[in-house]
């Protein structure tokens, strides 16, 4: 008994520090707030002319008014998410680099609470920088179940983006060649996310690789609530139909979520298990 | 029971040949210097010893206990690593409270131990600055106090005072020796410093993860020292 609440310490304190850490470094946290509209303007000049956005509203039963930038709004607040959590991998090796980890490897704390406390902490920073961008958003759409119901789904893509950023970090010594993950692993994912474009317009063995890629869940997530938020304020009973989409419904993304969290979350606890930190 | 012992200690990185079979103990009281060139090994025979890598073959007993058990490495072990490891965007005190939950104080009790420290090492005026901006050897007295919350039985230092100017480095053996003499703290230290390795009861000098010679740090500087 007495060892779970200092675990349960160990963890809260290992959270603190690296929301700490997270907030005091505030021009990082601008620069990130920023990113995504960049990402945004390109994409949202670029695609908005192809993209049909009648057809993307029909996937998503979503009946309100809609346009590109509204379809990938929550796509880049997901994709925010994403990218600062997985960045947690390369504090990680980072981390493990400069020897900051070798004391707190040292202490009586487990190993696993110190994963499992970086990648809950993941989750919260990522979805608080997701909840900036969307607090932004706020201007346009001026709603704020937007904002409140989806923070919870972030903090769970926040989660999912940790650990699978925390699993590669394990095996990375060098910044170097885990950043370059960034570019042949992370991006593309996002891409065959559906953030974007929607995975339905995309050939038939897109769709096949987009259903073993955790971030197509992830973001599927995000806009199902995002839109069963939107669609909320304006009638109380579309709930019902929107929970049961085409597709995947909302719990049914979640319930994806959560089981590639546990996934990646078992494959590293078996790997510590054999493999030194260093 | 011997502080430490190790036992045919083998470390191989791929072909690389970082340490070859490593027998020695350290006794109670004593201050043990590893010494040798760059390269020698210095540095990876420390981390094997506090368990942070495993040892290609070969055991490591901590008070004839097996150091895999980390909790006996936790208990007995304080340890400050070559390269200074505290988290520069965090306050000295935010560093040390940290350091205290993970093991085991309670934030009252880390109060009183940062604040006991602080002021027994003279940066208690510093509790509230950034790591990044205090300077080296500030620094070096941090890392110490931390080590000592515990109140360790043992205390490695892998060159402990590199970049330190001469006050600098007398203020920290000024602790240290105390500890060893008042506290009766084993020390085991690597260095490249003439001056330290003459504070050392004896000497253990590693050349290309060989022991070269083991020893008495009188007969090493006499006989040994100079002569290869
Ligand atoms: N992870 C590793 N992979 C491969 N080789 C390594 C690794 N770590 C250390 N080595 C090699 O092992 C040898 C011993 O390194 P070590 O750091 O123990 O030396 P040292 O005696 O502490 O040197 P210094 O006086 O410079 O601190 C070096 O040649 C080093 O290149
Ligand atoms: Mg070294």
């Amino acid at each position: 008994m007495e060892k779970i609440k200092k675990n349960f310490i160990k963890i809260f304190i290992i959270l603190y520090i690296e929301i700490l850490r997270w907030w005091r470094n505030k021009f990082k946290v601008f620069t990130t707030v920023t990113q995504p509209f960049i990402w945004t303007i390109f994409f949202g000049i670029g695609l908005g002319k192809i993209i049909d956005v009648k057809e993307i509203a029909s996937i998503l039963n979503y009946s309100g008014p809609i346009n590109y930038l509204l379809f990938i709004f929550p796509g880049m607040i997901g994709t925010t998410v994403i990218f600062v959590s997985f960045s947690f991998g390369h504090s990680f090796v980072e981390e493990k680099e400069k020897g900051f980890l070798k004391p707190i490897i040292l202490s009586p704390t487990p190993t696993w609470i110190i994963i499992l406390g970086k990648i809950l902490a993941s989750g919260i920073v990522g979805a608080l920088q997701g909840l900036l961008v969307n607090i932004l958003s706020f201007i346009y759409f001026k709603d704020v179940a937007v904002t409140i119901l989806t923070f919870p789904v972030l903090i769970i893509l926040g989660i999912l983006s940790g650990a699978i950023g925390i699993f590669f970090a394990i095996f990375f010594k060098n910044i170097g060649s885990y950043d370059s993950l960034l570019f042949f692993l992370v991006i593309p994912a996002i891409l065959l996310s559906g953030a974007y474009f929607p995975i339905e317009l995309t050939p038939i063995w897109m769709i096949k690789i987009s259903q073993f890629n955790p971030f197509y869940y992830g973001i599927e997530m995000v806009k199902k609530v995002f839109f069963a938020s939107l669609s909320l304020e304006k009638d109380l009973s579309n709930l019902k139909e929107i929970l049961a989409t085409k597709g995947f419904g909302v719990l049914e993304t979640i319930f994806f979520n959560l089981f590639f969290i546990i996934l990646f979350i078992t494959l590293i606890s078996v790997i510590i298990k054999h493999k030194s930190l260093e | 029971m011997k502080p430490l012992e190790v036992k045919n200690v083998n470390k191989f990185y791929n072909d690389f040949i970082a340490l070859k079979n490593i027998n020695f103990f350290v006794d109670e009281g004593e201050i043990f210097g590893i010494i040798g060139p760059n390269g020698a090994g210095k540095s990876t025979l420390i981390k094997i010893i506090t368990s942070a890598i495993k040892p290609t073959s070969g055991k490591v007993f901590i008070f004839g206990k097996d150091n895999v058990q980390r909790s006996i490495v936790s208990k007995f072990f304080g340890v400050v690593f070559q390269e200074v490891n505290l988290d520069s965007k965090l306050t000295v005190k935010e560093n040390l409270f940290f350091h205290s939950i993970l093991y085991d104080f309670s934030s009252r009790k880390a109060n009183e131990l940062i604040n006991y420290f602080s002021e027994k090492f003279n940066f208690k005026k510093y509790l509230d600055f950034k790591i990044e901006k205090i300077s080296g050897g500030t620094k070096r007295m941090v890392e110490l106090a931390r080590e000592l919350f515990h109140n360790p039985k043992i205390l490695i230092l892998d060159e402990p005072t590199v970049g330190l100017d001469i006050n600098s480095r007398q203020n920290f053996w000024k602790f240290v020796l105390e500890l060893n003499e008042k506290n009766k703290i084993t020390i085991i230290l690597t260095s490249h410093h003439i001056d330290e390795i003459k504070l050392c009861s004896r000497i253990l000098y590693l050349q290309n993860g060989e022991i070269a010679f083991i020893g008495k740090s009188e007969e090493f500087l006499t006989s040994y020292y100079g002569k290869n």
